[in-house]
């Protein structure tokens, strides 16, 4: 019974990190929205849908690259080029649908009677 | 930015079982073989696993991502002496006519096949739910 314990024990500190980064970081909770910050002329919009473009280009990218690998026999592991792919994929439909909703929010604004 | 978290795991988990499936492929392959480059009939071999801390990326104040993993602990032949047969013939007979052959029981390396791929498939639809889920709150505008 003790050896099942200290068992459990060193199961659960393995997994310590884990929960003290759940407990630190709350990812799991929504975070609160801070202050507006002042309008400033690095982070415009543009650069922000820039930097999300970018971001998915890159997953892309990194699926191309593990794809490439497994094509080119340097690699066997077929999931993580598989995994990669769908991760690409899904980042993709993000920005389109973000796209979606900014170009809606903009007809929204131009359906606006003046 | 991280669409479908805890993967990592997943994907140790999916490479891990494919060690397995090749040991179990290999013990397959010589379940008949007599003689190994020692001289001595081929041992049957096993992969033991072990839960590892991999390491994902850094979050967004830069202190590391940890998540629990699957490793391979090691691959071991498995001791017990194979089956005595009586076979004269044979080239690696002894001089009695006896000939030891593999420790390999193919009905339990069938049995591990079944248990290997079965755990594939587990780690599989993870990554299909995981997936859906993120797909799911993707389609939450709409």
């Amino acid at each position: 019974m003790i050896e099942l314990n200290t068992d459990m024990v060193s199961q659960q500190a393995l997994n310590q990190p884990l929960v003290e980064h759940l407990k630190v970081n709350k990812s799991f909770q929504p975070k609160e929205l801070q202050a507006l910050p002042q309008s400033d002329t690095n982070e415009s919009f543009g650069s922000l849908i820039g930097d999300l473009v970018k971001k998915v280009d890159e997953k892309g990218k990194v699926a191309a690259e593990e794809t490439n690998r497994l094509l080119l026999g340097e690699t066997d592991n077929i999931h993580q080029s598989m995994i990669a792919m769908q991760e690409s994929g899904l980042a993709f439909t993000m920005l389109v649908e973000v796209r979606n909703k900014l170009v809606q929010s903009y007809q929204e604004l131009m359906k606006m009677p003046v | 930015m991280n669409i479908m978290p805890g993967l990592e795991s997943t994907a140790s988990a999916l490479a891990a079982e494919k060690v397995r499936l090749d040991v179990i492929g290999q013990n397959i392959a010589n379940a008949h073989t007599t003689r190994g480059p020692d001289g001595q009939p081929y041992a049957r071999k096993m992969v033991s696993f072990e839960a590892k801390l991999l390491e994902v990326g850094t979050n967004s104040d830069g202190g590391k991502n940890f998540t629990t993993g699957v490793g391979i602990k090691g691959i071991k032949s498995d001791p017990k002496a194979g089956p005595l047969v009586y076979n004269p013939g044979h080239p690696d007979a002894d001089e009695k006519g006896m000939v030891r052959l593999p420790n390999v029981n193919l009905t339990h390396e069938m049995v591990d096949l079944i248990a290997a791929s079965r755990s594939y498939e587990a780690n599989l639809q993870v990554v299909r739910t995981a997936k859906q889920m993120a797909q799911n709150a993707l389609r939450m505008g709409r």
